[in-house]
């Protein structure tokens, strides 16, 4: 009976893109999920493994979150961590997992990854009125912890080499920022994204009250942001991010 | 980094003038080999979003101190969105730019255009942060646009005891300068400005002063009777009220961005950009910024609001020197010029788009 009222409670042009923007976090806190736990795999330091398998664990219970209020409103995403831009991040990860580069891997999931996230999930959280915009606002908050966890780490790793992180983090960005930029391109610049069920959602956005040009600019905003309280200097940040595509 | 933050004496919080100016230091940052292609449609899509930072150095040349450096803050705040719907937004643009410069150990910054509406709205809390001092730039402004009239009236012989002047946004705080300074020194002033009730006090004010006056809300109807007009506003200017003035009208377009840019006046003659100094020592911004990002037909000009914090530098002098609306008096522009002078920073000659009185590069 409750489920019944809450399925109706979603208007029908609204289905199809919130169906998509769940598919989008799920798949994107499986790769979360995956990535905290080949990093627990590649190095040696316990202390960090456990708190990586620990990462893990979150993004695994906020993958379910999402699945099971999908579940609920009777919505069928389509979670899908092969499809193009998600795999590209996903191999993005695992080439600094593989070599054991433990603050790579930090930049990537806990300012890159999870500044889209709280962003992206705040926007929406906004946007929606209902039970699934709750969730999504309630994860922003949780992974918005994860991005305050990091920064002392990453603030000491600066101050121990300055221009060896600069140029650390410069790299970092040049590899994962690039598929995100191309992610919340206007149009798919690589094509369907093998996340939304049909078109690109990116078109009805509007209908769930969403601009994907604020979505992209605040998401842009906290990662400029993130790296200023880092302390990266921010004359090159803006550079970095005025030389991203779309 | 510690020293880096030491050595740096002044800041100067600004916003692009246009987005033609923004996109020609935009394509300046694009990297060799990067085929993506960045239009203005794209640049405008994100541009509002980039939080406040520094984005370059500058180094500036007392006349008797040498070499003094500070730091440019961009705002990010569209040129096209300096309208009262973007008011809370920009707001918070300009408190994260102060706060910044507060963070950065910065003595003395400038509010430039539209940023010192935070302390021109009587924001006592923004006077000051920490040890960082914030002053809107309004007095050395006023202080250039009056000595730039005198120097204009000079140049093309219109006495200016026998002129009627009109001040474009006079109940301003530097409007109200302006007025302050020319009472009694012209035949007539025309006041016009947005707030009826601020201007009719204004009038009544003047009047029991014994200064001849006039005011208008409606530019249109101030605009024949003028023989100078000073213009500080951009809200109250619409497309035909330029339409029935006389050449021979000494124009001073004093805003940031430029206000007077109606067809029937912008290529007026007798327009000059006013409010701006000269750096007679030189100014050099980091990477040659300077070339793409503030060009004027001397590369030594540059605006007043942002030139007061490198005057209080130069003078050691770090304090909130202009700071709510209305209070400018005689004697801070009088002061503002003696320590500007000192240092070599001048009024600018007379330029539009193009350097009008050529005589000043003998000095330079």
């Amino acid at each position: 009976m409750i489920q019944e009222t809450l399925t109706e409670i979603i208007p029908a042009e609204q289905e199809s893109v919130i169906t998509d923007l769940l598919g989008q976090a799920i798949t994107g806190e499986l790769i979360g999920m995956s990535n905290f736990a080949s990093l627990a795999e590649s190095i040696d330091d316990i202390h960090e493994k456990l708190e990586c398998v620990e990462h893990a664990n979150c993004e695994r219970g906020h993958a379910e979150g999402f699945m099971d209020i999908a579940k609920k409103f009777k919505l069928k995403p389509v979670i899908n961590m092969k499809g193009y831009y998600w795999n590209a991040v996903r191999e993005c990860f695992l080439k600094y997992a593989k070599a054991k580069d433990f603050i790579g891997c930090l930049i990537i999931q806990e300012v890159i990854l999870e500044c889209f996230a709280v962003s992206m999930y705040h926007d929406v959280g906004k946007a929606l009125d209902n039970e699934i915009g709750k969730l999504f606002s309630a994860i922003s908050l949780e992974e918005k912890e994860h991005i305050e966890h990091s920064i002392d780490l990453l603030q000491n790793e600066l101050h121990k080499d300055y221009e060896g992180f600069v140029n650390k983090v410069e790299r970092i960005h040049n590899d994962c920022m690039t598929i995100m930029g191309e992610w919340t391109a206007e149009v798919d610049l690589r094509g369907h994204c093998g996340v939304c069920h049909g078109d690109c959602m990116k078109e009805s956005l509007h209908c769930a009250h969403l601009d994907l040009k604020a979505i992209r600019g605040n998401a842009l905003n906290l990662y400029m942001s993130t790296l200023d309280r880092i302390g990266l200097p921010q004359e090159k940040t803006l550079l970095w991010v005025m030389n991203l595509p779309g | 980094m510690g020293n880096e933050s030491a050595r740096i004496k002044f800041a100067l919080i600004g916003h692009g003038e246009s987005w033609e100016n923004i996109m020609q230091y935009i394509q300046t940052m694009r990297l060799p080999g990067n085929t993506y292609d960045l239009t203005l449609e794209k640049v405008k899509d994100i541009f509002s979003y980039i939080p406040p930072r520094k984005i370059f150095g500058i180094e500036v040349s007392s006349a008797i101190n040498g070499k003094m450096h500070g730091v440019y803050i961009e705002t990010f705040i569209a040129p096209d969105e300096l309208d009262i719907a973007h008011l809370r937004k920009n707001m918070n643009k300009v408190k994260q730019a102060c706060a910044l410069c507060a963070k950065l150990k910065i003595p003395v910054v400038s509010l430039g255009g539209f940023s010192s509406i935070v302390l021109e709205a009587g924001n006592e809390s923004f006077t000051k942060i920490e040890d960082t001092f914030f002053t809107t730039g309004n007095s050395l402004t006023a202080a250039f646009i009056t000595k730039g009239v005198e120097n204009a009236c000079a140049y093309w012989q219109q006495p200016l005891s026998e002129s009627k002047l009109l001040i474009i946004g006079s109940t301003g705080d530097i409007g109200t300068a302006c007025t302050l300074y020319f009472s009694g020194k012209v035949s007539k002033l025309l006041l016009c400005a947005r707030q009826a009730v601020a201007l009719q006090k204004q009038s009544n004010t003047l009047t029991a002063n014994g200064v001849a006056n006039s005011c208008s809300i409606h530019l249109k109807e101030l605009v024949a009777e003028a023989d100078i007009i000073i213009c500080v506003a951009s809200s109250i200017i619409n497309e035909n009220d330029f339409e029935n003035i006389n050449e021979k009208v000494i124009v001073c377009d004093a805003g940031y961005p430029k206000n007077i840019q109606a067809a029937h006046i912008k290529n007026h003659e007798r327009l000059f950009y006013g409010g701006m100094g000269n750096v007679t020592g030189g100014y050099k911004f980091e990477n040659n910024l300077e070339t793409v990002f503030y060009k004027f037909p001397l590369q030594t000009i540059g605006h007043g609001c942002l030139l007061e914090a490198v005057v209080l530098a130069m003078n050691n002098k770090f304090c909130s020197f202009s700071n709510g609306k209305g209070k400018i008096t005689l004697k801070a522009l009088k002061d503002i010029l003696e320590m500007a002078d000192k240092h070599g920073v001048k009024i600018a000659p007379l330029f539009n788009k193009n350097l009008i009185d050529e005589r000043v590069t003998e000095h330079i």
